[in-house]
């Protein structure tokens, strides 16, 4: 049985400014950093995080709050069906417990076995109950896949509008999630940053778009621009 | 409440060659001029070899890989900013190195043949096959001899025209030969015997980067898109499709200063599906149809390394126009002399026979 997901337990995060948040553990720990300060045991009190302002936590906590909510949800099906399972499983033990005891009391009349082997025969039994169960498991994971693609589509859609903000909130996502590890916040982060530099049809545009400011000499300048002169 | 200024610049290394790792070759060119921060990330050979080997994955191949690092090519960023770009016709590069031997083994081709954006065959040439081994500075053996007099032809693949005559032999799935030359057809050309000229000129891509082992360049000589799509019913429904382009070269190597490169490839759609190629090539023609010899489609490659490319599509297929235009009017001038000359040996014929006439028949 997987580890419930409610744990219940609650973290206060503090952003630069100051505010605190609670936000569920299950949550929290999707940032590789919070994750480690909780597993050496410092998460007493408040978490400080001091590069992140709140305007910024709260998106950031939203999106964590998202993809742990997508996973809970493609997940409870196949805890249902699990359980089913298993409880099939227990009812057919149950019911071949009877003629296996009749086979193993031959066994020890006929042969004088080892216990061992009583063991043996029993598990080689409830493996082959279990073959059974396993072909349904199977069967329903390809159920759940095949009904995964509109919920990773919409997932999707989702990151896609989570991310389009002016460059200033995107930047401090990106710094952020760096901070705080968050893998999948990063990746979609950083795609987007990257989408939006191809947009720019000039050096120039980069440069304005991005606020960066050539420290070129005027001669390493027009010897650079030389070189790339074939994207023209 | 203080918000951060976007200042790209103020960002980790890693995370800055993150993200221009996914960036595509132009626009990375553009990142590496803004400062030098970012020139320093763009000039990271991992970053361009991953744009060619998406960009052209025979790149990627070991073969290929091989013959590049081998070569005396500066890098991927060098290779991608010379196969990128196409050769533009208008006029003549100069500053070209003197050429003092050209060998066929200098050359080695990346072929890359794609549909609808994704990557269907890729393969790798070395040298010319036809020039077989031969000693580079033996330019008096026979075999050089009759490689630079005759009519030239770099050949990537060549099923044959005896073979497959209908019974789709050389596309059976099983023969392992041809099975690299296989790729299953869309599913609206499951249709054997309708035209489907439109969706191939359409979807088909085709890139021939040719690379100067010695003096490390390269060059696209592809159009990318098809130049020109037909079905010869002739033969069973095969298509044949032409890509190409036009180098501009000197004078003194061919008249009108243009050569035209072709790539001609031939494929069929088989019964149970598959597209099956047939013929991949190149050669070179003058403004009269003329196919090249091998000296001077050497010369013409060596003129193609150095060349001025364009990244306007436009531009290069109005260069092909303008060929094309040039070789209507080359044979409409030719058919105009020699109509004339038939003319005037005619009038001079039919005065002889007055003359003749006038004073033999009186007597």
């Amino acid at each position: 049985m997987s580890s419930s997901n409610n744990s219940g337990k609650v973290l206060k995060l503090k952003s630069k400014d100051n505010q605190i948040f609670e936000v569920e553990e299950s949550v929290a720990i999707q940032s590789e950093l919070i994750k480690n300060v909780v597993e050496a045991g410092c998460d007493i009190g408040v978490i400080p995080l001091l590069t992140v302002h709140s305007k910024t936590l709260r998106n950031v906590i939203e999106w964590c709050q998202k993809h742990v909510d997508y996973v809970e949800e493609n997940d409870s099906g196949s805890n249902e069906e699990e359980i089913k399972n298993w409880e099939s499983e227990i009812c057919e033990e149950g019911n071949n417990n009877g003629s296996d005891d009749e086979e193993t009391k031959n066994w020890e009349s006929e042969e004088n076995n080892n216990g061992s082997d009583e063991e043996e025969a029993k598990n080689w039994e409830s493996e082959g109950n279990n073959d059974g169960s396993n072909k349904e498991e199977v069967e329903n994971w390809e159920w759940e896949e095949n009904n995964d693609g509109s919920d990773e589509e919409e997932l999707e859609n989702w990151e896609s509008k989570f991310v389009d903000v002016d460059k200033d909130s995107l930047y401090a996502l990106l710094l952020a999630a760096d901070y705080l590890s968050i893998d999948s916040l990063l990746e979609r982060v950083i795609k987007q940053v990257a989408d939006v530099i191809k947009q720019c049809r000039s050096v120039e545009e980069v440069r304005q778009t991005f606020g960066i400011k050539s420290d070129f000499t005027p001669e390493e300048e027009e010897e650079i621009r030389e070189e790339i002169s074939w994207i023209d | 409440m203080e918000l951060l200024q976007c200042h790209l610049k103020c960002l980790s290394r890693d995370l800055l060659t993150d993200i221009m790792a996914r960036l595509d070759g132009s626009t990375l060119a553009s990142a590496a001029c803004t400062c030098s921060d970012l020139l320093g990330i763009a000039r990271e050979q991992s970053l361009w070899k991953q744009l060619c080997h998406s960009t052209w994955p025979s790149t990627a191949l070991k073969e290929a890989q091989h013959l590049i690092s081998s070569s005396a090519m500066d890098g991927f960023d060098r290779l991608y900013a010379d196969s990128y770009p196409l050769i533009l016709h208008d006029k003549v590069a100069k500053n070209i190195p003197a050429l003092t031997h050209i060998s066929p083994s200098n050359f080695a081709s990346f072929i890359d043949v794609y549909y609808s954006d994704q990557c269907i065959l890729s393969r790798v040439l070395d040298g010319i096959p036809s020039s077989g081994d031969f000693c580079e500075d033996d330019e008096t053996s026979d075999l050089m001899r009759w490689l630079l007099s005759c009519p030239f032809t770099l050949v990537l693949l060549d099923v044959g025209h005896d073979e497959g005559t209908g019974d789709g032999n050389e596309l059976h799935p099983a023969n392992n030969q041809y099975d690299h030359h296989q790729i299953l057809a869309p599913h609206f050309m499951s249709f054997v015997h309708t035209d489907h000229c439109n969706e191939l000129l359409k979807r088909l891509r085709l890139s021939w980067v040719l690379l100067d082992k010695k003096r490390g360049r390269a060059v696209n000589l592809s159009s990318w898109k098809p130049l020109l799509v037909k079905k010869i019913w002739a033969t069973d429904g095969d298509y044949e499709i032409h890509f190409g382009c036009i180098v501009p070269v000197e004078e003194s190597v061919l008249p009108h200063k243009l050569a035209k490169c072709l790539i001609l490839a031939r494929c069929n759609l088989a019964e149970n599906g598959y597209l099956g190629w047939k013929e991949i090539s190149m050669h070179f023609e003058d403004t009269g149809g003329v196919h090249v010899c091998g000296g001077k489609s050497l010369t013409i490659l060596n003129q193609a390394l150095y060349c001025l490319r364009s990244n306007s599509r436009l531009m290069v297929e109005e260069g092909y126009q303008q060929f094309e235009e040039l070789k209507q009017e080359m044979i409409r001038k030719k058919k105009l002399k020699e109509t004339i000359a038939d003319w005037l040996c005619l009038s001079f014929e039919v005065a002889i026979f007055i003359t003749f006439g006038y004073y033999i028949l009186p007597i």
